[in-house]
């Protein structure tokens, strides 16, 4: 196979850390970078995994990419230069103004009933639905779901702050299911926030705050969802409840739950859980 | 019992990664639990919970994997760690090539596989045709798996293809092994020097089969589908597949195989063979090897000596002891005739194949030992068969065509019709000889002996005497593992001999030699 040079960056995340990054861990579609302040950058092959701090570039073995700059105006990939006016922004925020938030919960709750089979079977969405209990076999795993169980149940009597440290970094993955919910959490408070048009920055911040660790990917992942910066898969599902488009939703509920073995799932349930039960309102 | 747990430090994997580790762990003999995670302090502590953690685990850090295993004892879990190594290097290697998205589009797959150049084409046919034109226009190669694509289609494919430098592989190119890598139905064979281009799904393989049992290796197998050298294609692929090989530095002898061409493209072949400065071999299967001989092509007459040629030629030996050799075979497999002949009760053979062209090669061979023999795809249409259900007097049924496999799989995947079948020719008293092929690699039955040995015994309870004669195409390096499914369908009592030649000749030197004393 042809090995292709990084050639042109079409799109780049709207909050990127400054200065000099090297390489962190690296996936087939995802590289992970890291700057000497433990900010992570990732490149990727893939426009679905635009988010913040993510630089999009298409067609290139992400494999070959070994050093990466950011500067205010200019990105350095290797040894070449990208003049930043020259790259298009991926606007990684999301209004609420204007939706009839009525129907866009409606239509968000019955996404988990309407494809179940979407969703894998070790995600928290189990948090949600208690039927999907049978999927948590090993020992690790039903003592894992009875520890997120409790963590809910803790944040929905009212202790979030103690919820969110006994659910964090519990799980599967590089960035261990409890994270990707507590992130999905901090963007469901957004909901929160402009639907019931109340002021929770303290309580996200205290959320981050009790989540973040020294893992710097999961810093940067709980980061964008405290500054409410959305992932784009996410971005394109809440855009189709906002419009009212519940057929589509499908192939962007996959491209979410794609995201690797329940990450997707875990961010979506973490989401969802504060705007069923209203969490800080 | 006991549990020990190791820190995997330095390296990174997602949670899919993960859970297929801990997964394939948790089916290992004697581990009765185990757990491969994330090292931050909240997993430490589930571990704890669930008797799983251990002292070295507490200097482990966040961005560090935990293994833990319980197991019946110190073997178990030392199996399940070695195991372990061996899931993470692949699941390593395969993350590099590949990663773990659905993908539901060309763009997608194309985003996912930057570079990628060849796409291969596996739905419903009505469908194929536009998919391939959409990845021809994307600037990939196509194979198209797919059949029922109208031949107007197939042209227009083609002709983009040709004017755009790109290789179109099929409509119904069942065999491929690009790169190394098999495609459809294909064998493992090793990488080598001799490239085929052919018009045969079945004859690709048993070629390829036939050079790596014989010590040689492909550089690459380019399938063309059957009709391509029919008139209304014109040979077009198959004329730029042998340019390719000719043009490949890898490539240091082309085999080329399919059923007479039409004479207008075959000349159209000539004449670009002339050029050819490598050596080519060619198997035009009941085709005139003459016309070819004249322009210094090793004209052959079966697969296996295609195969067997090209191999030598390969490794610049003689092609005349191999020639010496199988017409030894054939005096000895007289012999062998004989002796099987005697004491038979039954007159008749019953072929029933999986391999279209394999089925062919199996009448040309019994021609000239038993004349022509009923089929539902006859070498002499007087001997189309009205009732494709009932074989009639000598018979030798394709299962792969389109009359059977309407609805289900392909034969070479599901048995169920050919077990079915073989069971009703056994039960004839007229049946001496059910002549059979076996068809390994990728995209056949994982286990072929599951199926035919158990109704190769139920068959000899019905009819004692009569004789199941075979040949298995593939390798010892097929999943199936050529080697072990001879060994299993032997004890079951099946004759397997080298070649499909071979087992036809066999075939029907015993029918002769019945009906000689007979008569």
């Amino acid at each position: 196979m042809e090995i292709q040079q990084v050639n042109q960056i079409p799109f780049v995340g709207d909050d990127l850390p400054l200065g000099n990054f090297i390489p962190h861990s690296r996936f087939a579609r995802v590289i992970n970078f890291i700057n000497d302040q433990s900010r992570i950058v990732y490149l990727t092959s893939d426009r679905n995994l635009m988010a913040a701090n993510a630089i999009y570039i298409p067609g290139a073995r992400l494999t070959d990419v070994q050093s990466l700059s950011v500067f205010p105006g200019k990105i350095m990939l290797d040894k070449i230069c990208f003049d930043r006016d020259e790259i298009e922004i991926y606007d990684s925020g999301f209004r609420y103004d204007g939706i009839d938030g009525t129907a866009f919960q409606s239509r968000l709750f019955r996404i988990p009933g309407q494809f179940p089979e979407l969703f894998p079977g070790k995600s928290l969405v189990v948090l949600l639905i208690p039927e999907r209990e049978s999927f948590f076999k090993s020992g690790f795993d039903r003592q894992f779901m009875l520890n997120a169980m409790m963590s809910r149940d803790r944040i929905l009597s009212g202790d979030v702050i103690g919820g969110i440290r006994a659910i964090r970094g519990t799980g599967y993955g590089l960035t261990p299911s409890g994270d990707d919910f507590i992130a999905g959490f901090l963007l469901g408070l957004h909901f929160n926030e402009a639907m019931y048009n109340v002021d929770l920055s303290a309580l996200r911040e205290h959320v981050y705050q009790a989540a973040s660790r020294s893992n710097p990917l999961i810093n940067a992942f709980l980061l964008n969802a405290k500054n409410r910066n959305y992932f784009r898969p996410l971005k394109k599902i809440l855009l189709l409840l906002c419009e009212e488009l519940f057929a589509p939703v499908n192939d962007s509920l996959e491209e979410l739950l794609s995201v690797g073995s329940t990450s997707g799932a875990d961010f979506f349930s973490g989401y969802m859980l504060p705007i069923k039960y209203k969490t800080g309102i | 019992m006991i549990v020990k747990g190791l820190i995997k430090k330095g390296v990174y994997f997602d949670s899919v990664s993960l859970m297929i580790v801990s997964k394939e762990l948790n089916k290992l003999e004697g581990i009765i639990d185990s757990s491969v995670i994330m090292g931050t302090k909240e997993n430490r502590e589930i571990l704890g919970a669930v008797g799983l953690n251990l002292g070295i685990f507490n200097d482990a850090s966040d961005s560090d994997i935990l293994v833990g295993i319980r197991a019946d004892d110190e073997a178990a879990a030392d199996r399940a760690i070695r195991k372990m190594d061996l899931l993470f290097k692949d699941l390593q290697h395969h993350d590099e090539k590949t990663t773990g998205q659905k993908v539901r589009s060309f763009e997608d797959a194309l985003r996912q596989l930057p570079g990628a150049n060849l796409s291969l084409i596996s739905i419903a046919g009505k469908y194929a045709a536009a998919q391939a034109m959409k990845a021809l226009k994307m600037g990939l190669h196509v194979m198209i798996f797919s059949d029922n694509v109208s031949i107007d289609e197939e042209l227009e494919l083609k002709q983009f293809g040709r004017d755009h430098g790109l290789l179109v592989m099929g409509p119904d190119c069942g065999s491929a092994i690009i790169n190394g890598i098999p495609l459809g139905f294909a064998n493992v064979v090793p990488k080598g020097t001799i490239g085929i281009v052919a018009a045969s799904g079945t004859g690709l393989q048993e070629v390829s089969s036939v050079v790596a049992n014989n010590g040689a290796g492909i550089s690459q197998a380019i399938g063309t589908g059957g009709r391509e050298i029919r008139k209304e294609i014109g040979g077009m692929m198959f004329i730029e597949a042998l340019k390719a090989l000719n043009g490949d530095p890898e490539t240091q002898v082309i085999v080329m195989v399919s059923k007479p061409p039409h004479p207008d493209i075959l000349k159209k072949i000539g004449n670009e063979l002339k050029s050819f400065t490598k050596p080519v071999v060619s198997i035009l299967i009941g085709g005139d090897p003459e016309i070819l001989k004249q322009i210094n092509i090793i004209a052959t007459r079966t697969l296996e000596e295609a195969g067997l040629f090209a191999a030598a030629v390969s490794k610049g030996q003689e092609i005349e002891s191999i020639k010496k050799s199988l017409s030894e075979r054939t005096a000895v497999i007289s012999r062998q005739a004989e002796k099987l002949a005697a004491g038979l009760k039954g007159k008749f053979l019953r072929g029933l194949f999986s391999g279209g062209t394999l089925c062919d090669e199996a009448q040309l061979v019994l021609k000239d030992s038993v004349g022509f023999v009923y089929s539902n795809g006859p070498l002499n249409a007087d001997y189309r068969l009205t009732d494709l259900w009932k074989s009639k007097e000598n018979s030798i049924i394709d299962l792969g065509e389109d009359e059977f496999t309407q609805g289900r799989p392909h034969p070479m995947i599901d048995y169920t019709l050919r077990t079915k079948r073989i069971l009703e020719e056994a039960s004839d008293p007229d049946v001496a000889v059910i002549l059979l092929d076996v068809v390994l690699g990728f995209g056949s039955h994982p286990d072929p002996c599951a199926e035919l040995v158990p109704v190769i015994l139920k068959a000899k309870k019905i009819s004692p005497g009569t004789l199941f004669i075979g040949s298995v195409t593939g390798t010892d390096a097929d999943p199936q593992n050529r080697r072990k499914v001879i060994g299993e369908l032997e004890k079951a009592g099946m004759i397997i001999m080298p070649s499909n030649v071979a087992a036809s000749e066999l075939s029907g030197q015993i029918i002769r030699k019945i009906s000689s004393k007979k008569n």
